[in-house]
């Protein structure tokens, strides 16, 4: 017996997702979901961005990760809501993982709410958390040549943090070959060369950041 | 690498379908799967066959339909197949282009024994 099906594979996800952004937009609550590959500077990122902007809004942290809790603990010491999730061997966060922690906070009181996804350039975009924004970083030592090697992350996020620009004279990382292949991809994609280590260029990611916060 | 997890959802839908038709078994299953799904085919299926082990869909044929990354120009109005992931218009060069097909992981139909 054969029968119709036509069923969405991640539509499971997509709904719970959904929902998820449900309780964010009730809690008014902006969400970002940040990817990258293992070791881009994700959490390094979120160190800076937080002690940049925790005294003016209320933010909370998401950290996905497969094992430990090392990347909790450093973002505790900033005094900022965070909750660790292991996904033990899982390769991305999903709907349900975050779901499954949100009573962790006091969602009406925070204004943002940063998701650091397990670090992988290819899985995480395919699943959807509830996010306003998806937001990527690719750090210089990775290669220029990763945005067409992994397109759909490049394609799905609204901005692209180009980390370890301090890096760049040690390296045949081509800045300008990067921003023309992530636009290609993606047309709309605002991107920021910084240093995480020397602070350069991290005033115009806050900017985005803050913009679109506001424009929720 | 997340073709375990895309998987177990398909494995939930083949379940849940067969409950209500009240079938056994799945003997096949036919996916489309878009060019820009991030899927690689050979991983799906071994994935497959490891998730529906000991279950109703065990030694159920995968048949897999690729679906062409195509978009459809804001501007001019046209069709066409997006190539080397280049996300504007290859007729006018616009960048208001809407993906049409290519994303899509969706479980056309599948075969059951009652």
């Amino acid at each position: 017996m054969k029968v119709k099906v036509a069923a969405n594979i991640l539509g499971a996800n997509d709904r719970i997702a959904g929902e998820n952004s449900k309780i964010f937009k009730d809690n008014g609550v902006y969400v970002i979901n940040m990817m990258s590959s293992p070791g881009a500077g994700k959490t390094t990122l979120l160190e800076k961005t937080l002690a940049a902007l925790k005294d003016k809004y209320k933010i909370g942290v998401i950290e996905g990760d497969v094992a430990t809790t090392a990347d909790a603990e450093r973002i505790e010491k900033l005094g900022v809501p965070v909750v660790q999730i292991n996904t033990d061997g899982g390769c991305h966060l999903d709907g349900s993982m975050i779901r499954a922690v949100l009573d962790e906070f006091d969602l009406a009181s925070l204004d943002m709410l940063i998701v650091e996804n397990v670090g992988n350039l290819v899985c995480p975009a395919e699943f959807k958390v509830g996010e306003d924004h998806k937001v990527m970083l690719l750090s210089v030592a990775e290669g220029d040549d990763k945005p067409l090697k992994y397109p759909l992350m490049f394609h799905e996020s609204s901005a692209l943090i180009i980390n370890k620009s301090d890096l760049i004279p040690y390296t045949n990382f081509d800045l300008e070959k990067a921003r023309r292949d992530s636009l290609s991809i993606n047309p709309k994609l605002d991107i920021f060369p910084v240093s995480c280590r020397t602070g350069e260029g991290l005033d115009g990611w806050y900017g985005w950041l803050e913009a679109s916060l506001k424009s929720r | 690498m997340h073709e375990v997890s895309l998987c177990e959802s398909i494995l939930d839908i083949l379940k849940e379908t067969a409950a209500k038709e009240g079938a056994t078994k799945v003997t096949s299953v036919r996916l489309r799967i878009g060019e820009m799904a991030g899927v690689v085919d050979d991983s799906l299926r071994f994935a497959f066959e490891i998730v529906t082990k000991g279950t109703l869909a065990e030694g159920a044929k995968l048949d897999i339909e690729d679906v062409p990354l195509t978009a459809r120009c804001r501007s001019c109005g046209r069709e066409f197949h997006i190539v080397g992931y280049a996300f504007s218009c290859k007729h006018c060069d616009s960048p208001e282009i809407e993906v049409v097909s290519g994303r899509e992981m969706t479980i056309e139909d599948i075969d059951l024994e009652v």
